[in-house]
């Protein structure tokens, strides 16, 4: 315990150098052996106990964790690291690997400034680490690279040395073609990983050993001896002669910015404001006596403190007992206690100074995403991207009514602790719908209220989340829509967004949300450069996920005045489509006239937003509606005597096969599934394989329902939704 | 002052009418524009032929007037009828519903109006005020709008206090449903109403269209109006159609 407290004080100390600094998380693919590796750079670091590292997972501290043996919440933890006498200090935030929690990982890509890429050597690069590497590229997040259980490579596949090579270089190409499709266009060639310069690391994160070049010279072991050391069971040795923490750190050291120098590339990226203020300069400079500017990137539980946020300190530095902003809350909030995070424990300190990663307590309005300043006008952080939708719902409820306004309490954290998860309550019945990133996170969620809040709740069966869009346009048909009153008519026309629009959309290229008139410009530029039509974009009035709103009209009075009506109505049909009341995606609505009464009293809300709702909703139908599903990609490894089963399995889930790679004895399926065939998988994958089959989901986008399958899908949701069993005509939104 | 008032059977005319009396003005005539299209941006439809009984109860000549409801003749029409320049019979025959039966007492205006003054219960809406005003300027009259950016509220609570009694008798807007037709504004459902106000965010007093009413007996009348009707609602909007309509005796 001594050297804990010891490491403690010597943190405190380095927290304000600031080139001594590293914000790193690690991001992997699930099992790949993430939260392991994370221990032992604790352990190694004097933060536990070196036996248990491997073994105690500390950062799994939700309970849940450790019995699920996944690591569900990104925690962070600070440690202190020597390197040839000099202390540094490294902030380590830990990202769940499984695909139902990206979320997550965006988040914790957005704190820090480096980021370990966690690969297996056995099972190479997966789907999930194509996705949290664009995740921390997107967010200019520098990458290195670490190649895991190289000691099953050695004593399970009984691999030489030259077959290794092979394989750890099939590895980083593939790691560094991400690197060159996803990073920033000036930094693509720079980042690339490369086992000479020293950002490439291996070794095994269970037996505490790694190895790299430069870790190499200065220790003087060589592959020979690495595989001496593996044979003969004395990988313990090795880890003494080369601990992966001492690796590992040495190289986010070596090659992995401080906070100094990323915030001054990375600042303009993440940071919406006016670059040429005092604000954004001490961000820039990342000056710990600048105006405080924090971002919370989570929030998570305290059974004693209540909800503890933790977040990246950018400027200034945050005192405990001192008042700040939450950006828009509606009160300035007192700062209850500022700690560093270390696993499960919170180390209370007067201060956390700006490059580093802050735990409040006590501001009640924070929630990821949110950023804290000390005034209520300062400009915060664009919101964060997310890269998945919610793709599945499920209704809950308290057993007992008593639980209710328990019930209600619980919900409201939830939604505030976890970004991913949509929580909407109905009116009518009183039962609320999670909205998650898969049937797992929906369980794991409902786990959470029943064990961690201890309320019996009742549980629907998971319900797909479906997109509603259309396969043609209504060019030169405009759709009119009446208010009730008659007095105003609006004349819309959609068509699909292209494809690769709707992924720049769904990426968050364009933004989100109402467009100012100002910035319609600009963005409609934006459009430009990824050859739609710059003129016809710049009347952009919208953007709503994947659907865009635009004012294609020409002089009518007026119209100004009510372009906050048209966009609401915009905005609740893209959240409930004309056929089943599910989310729009992927359409352009252009209004292309409008007659409105010449007295703004007869053209308020009321009127205003039902007939632009009918004229979108009518135009829509006129284009033919549409079903999209969510698809996921699948991976399946089972040996080969029982792949028969699996792929079968697969193909009566309306699964496609894409590929089946044999590897030895290992038979893989790659392919896709829809979301809605993927309910009770588990179970009848393992009953196929006996067990033996390990396999990963990631979500996959939506697809195009088939045909034959629309009147069967729509007549259930609208069934479930209690709307009328007949499908909404065209007729029905004339007048 | 000899004032004539324009009254479209609803709330906001018979406040106005009510208004006038209390001035202590000389009322010489309701005038009520009836229109025969499907839609007036500038007057309300349904239920408008409840003035004549209303006249009767205020004993007070009643001046129809028979428009197109187009928007650039509507005003026309109205100035010509008070120069006289109509055949009120033929507009009174025109636009009176065959199923209701004609009330014996009507005392029908033939000729041209001598008033000094228009009153009108024009709440909010510029679109009416100001084509109201250059007509009234045109005939060198001037106008009265009693109610003129009265609070929503605050009308719609004196409407009950002075013991005005209204019914629904359209309603088109978002938030407003069936269940509003043919009922009477009550204490009760003004404070649901006001609710639905809020959650919707409609006008209040019905200023934008959202819904138009017909007043049956009020303090400025001697006698009440009763009648009967049914609910015709279809996408979002509804009308309560009368079907019979009598003034009771008391």
């Amino acid at each position: 315990m001594g050297r804990k407290e010891d490491n403690i004080e010597r943190a405190v100390e380095v927290m304000r150098v600031r080139d001594k600094i590293r914000n790193l998380a690690i991001a992997a693919h699930i099992d790949h052996g993430k939260t392991t590796l994370s221990d032992n750079l604790i352990a190694g670091a004097g933060m536990m106990s070196e036996d248990l590292a491997g073994k105690s997972r500390v950062l799994d501290f939700d309970d849940q964790e450790s019995a699920r043996g996944i690591t569900i919440n990104a925690a962070s933890a600070s440690m202190v690291h020597d390197v040839e006498g000099t202390d540094y200090l490294i902030n380590l935030i830990d990202t769940p690997g499984h695909v139902d929690f990206g979320g997550d990982v965006t988040r914790a890509m957005r704190a820090v400034d480096g980021c370990i890429i966690l690969a297996c050597a056995v099972e190479g690069t997966m789907p999930q680490t194509e996705t949290v590497v664009r995740q921390a590229l997107k967010e200019k997040v520098r990458p290195v690279l670490f190649i895991n259980k190289v000691d099953r490579l050695i004593n399970e596949l009984q691999i030489d040395g030259p077959e290794m090579m092979k394989r750890f270089e099939k590895i980083i190409t593939k790691v560094n073609k991400l690197i060159y499709t996803f990073a920033p266009a000036e930094l693509r060639k720079e980042w690339q990983v490369d086992v000479k310069k020293g950002t490439v690391a291996f070794g095994s994160a269970y037996y505490n050993w790694g190895m790299s070049i430069p870790y190499m010279a200065k220790s003087g072991i060589n592959f020979t001896q690495i595989f001496e050391y593996c044979h003969n069971d004395q990988q313990k040795e090795l880890a003494k002669k080369a601990p992966v923490h001492r690796v590992l750190l040495d190289m986010a050291v070596d090659k992995l910015p401080s906070p100094l120098v990323a915030q001054e590339y990375r600042i303009p990226n993440i940071w919406q404001g006016d670059l040429e203020s005092d604000f954004a300069k001490s961000m820039i400079k990342c000056d710990p006596d600048g105006p405080l500017s924090l971002m919370i990137v989570k929030i998570w539980m305290d059974p004693h403190a209540g909800e503890v946020a933790v977040g990246r300190v950018y400027s200034g530095s945050i005192k405990h007992g001192e008042s700040v902003w939450a950006l828009g809350g509606a009160k300035a909030e007192r700062v209850q206690q500022v700690s560093m995070m270390v696993g499960g424990d919170r180390i209370a300190v007067a201060e956390v100074s700006a490059g580093n990663i802050a735990a409040l307590t006590g501001i009640k309005s924070a929630a990821a995403g949110v950023t804290i300043t000390r005034n209520k006008d300062d400009t915060g952080f664009e919101p964060i991207r997310h890269y998945s939708e919610p793709v599945v719902t499920v209704a809950v409820e308290p057993k007992s009514m008593k639980d209710l306004p328990k019930f209600v309490d619980a919900l409201r954290s939830l939604a505030k602790s976890d970004a991913s998860l949509q929580v909407s309550t109905n009116a009518e019945t009183g039962e609320a719908l999670l909205a998650g990133m898969g049937e797992l996170h929906l369980e794991i969620t409902t786990y959470r209220i029943e064990e961690e809040q201890g309320i019996k709740v009742k549980v629907s069966e998971p319900i797909v989340v479906y997109r509603e869009s259309i396969e043609g346009d209504n060019k030169g048909r405009p759709f009119e829509g009446k208010s009730p009153n008659r007095h105003n008519r609006f004349y819309i026309e959609v068509e699909p967004m292209p494809d690769d629009i709707i992924k720049e959309l769904r990426d968050g290229t364009f933004g989100d949300g109402p467009v100012r008139t100002k910035d319609a410009k600009s963005t409609g530029n934006k459009f430009g450069e990824f050859g739609m039509d710059k003129d016809l974009m710049r009347k952009i009035y919208a953007i709503n996920g994947t659907n865009v709103l635009i004012n294609d009209t020409k002089g009518i009075q007026n119209l100004h005045e009510t372009r906050e009506l048209i966009i609401e109505g915009f905005n609740d049909v893209c959240k409930k489509g004309p056929v089943a009341e599910e989310p729009l995606m992927g359409v352009m609505v252009r209004l292309v006239d409008a007659k409105l009464h010449e007295d703004a009293i007869h053209r308020g809300p009321a009127q205003t937003i039902p007939a632009v709702r009918n004229s979108m909703k009518g135009a829509l139908i006129r284009a033919r509606s549409v079903i999209f599903e969510p698809m996921q990609n699948i991976r399946i490894d089972a040996p080969n005597d029982v792949i028969g089963g699996v792929t079968g399995e697969l193909n009566k889930r309306r699964g496609i096969i894409e590929d089946m790679p044999v590897d030895g004895g290992t038979a893989s399926v790659i392919g896709k599934m829809p979301v809605a065939e993927s309910f009770g998988f588990s179970n009848s994958v393992r009953a196929a394989s006996q067990g033996r089959a390990v396999w990963n989901t990631e979500n996959a986008g939506y697809v195009h329902l088939p045909r034959e399958l629309f009147n069967k899908v729509v007549a259930e949701i609208r069934d479930r939704k209690g709307l009328k069993s007949e499908l909404p005509g065209e007729a029905q939104y004339m007048d | 002052m000899r004032v004539a008032i324009l009254c479209s059977g609803g709330k906001d005319s018979a406040y106005a009418a009510w208004w006038a009396m209390m001035q202590g003005w000389d009322t010489v005539a309701i005038i009520t524009i009836g229109i025969k299209g499907n839609d007036s941006m500038m007057f309300q439809i349904p239920g408008t032929f409840i003035s004549a009984f209303q006249s009767v109860c205020m004993n007070v000549p009643w001046l129809p007037v028979e428009s197109s409801g187009k928007e650039e003749l509507e005003m026309l029409d109205l100035k010509n009828a008070i120069l006289g320049k109509n055949d009120n019979l033929n507009a009174y025959n025109s636009i009176w519903p065959e199923h209701i039966k004609k009330n014996q007492n009507l005392d029908l205006f033939i000729g041209k109006l001598k008033i000094d003054a228009l009153v009108t219960g024009a709440l909010r809406s510029d679109y009416q005020k100001t084509r109201i005003e250059r007509m009234c300027e045109s005939l060198g009259i001037i106008s009265f709008s009693p109610l003129w950016h009265k609070d929503p509220l605050e009308h719609m609570n004196s409407l009950i206090e002075l013991g005005f009694e209204i019914k629904f008798i359209s309603v088109s807007c978002e938030g407003l449903d069936k269940e509003w037709l043919g009922t009477s504004l009550t204490k009760d459902n003004l404070s649901q109403l006001v609710n639905l106000s809020k959650q919707f965010r409609f006008n209040l007093d019905g200023e934008g269209g959202e819904f138009e009413t017909i007043t049956v007996s009020g303090p400025h009348m001697r006698n009440k109006i009763k009648c009967s009707g049914k609910v015709c609602f279809k996408s979002g909007r509804g009308i309560w159609e009368i079907e019979e309509a009598d003034i009771t005796q008391c």
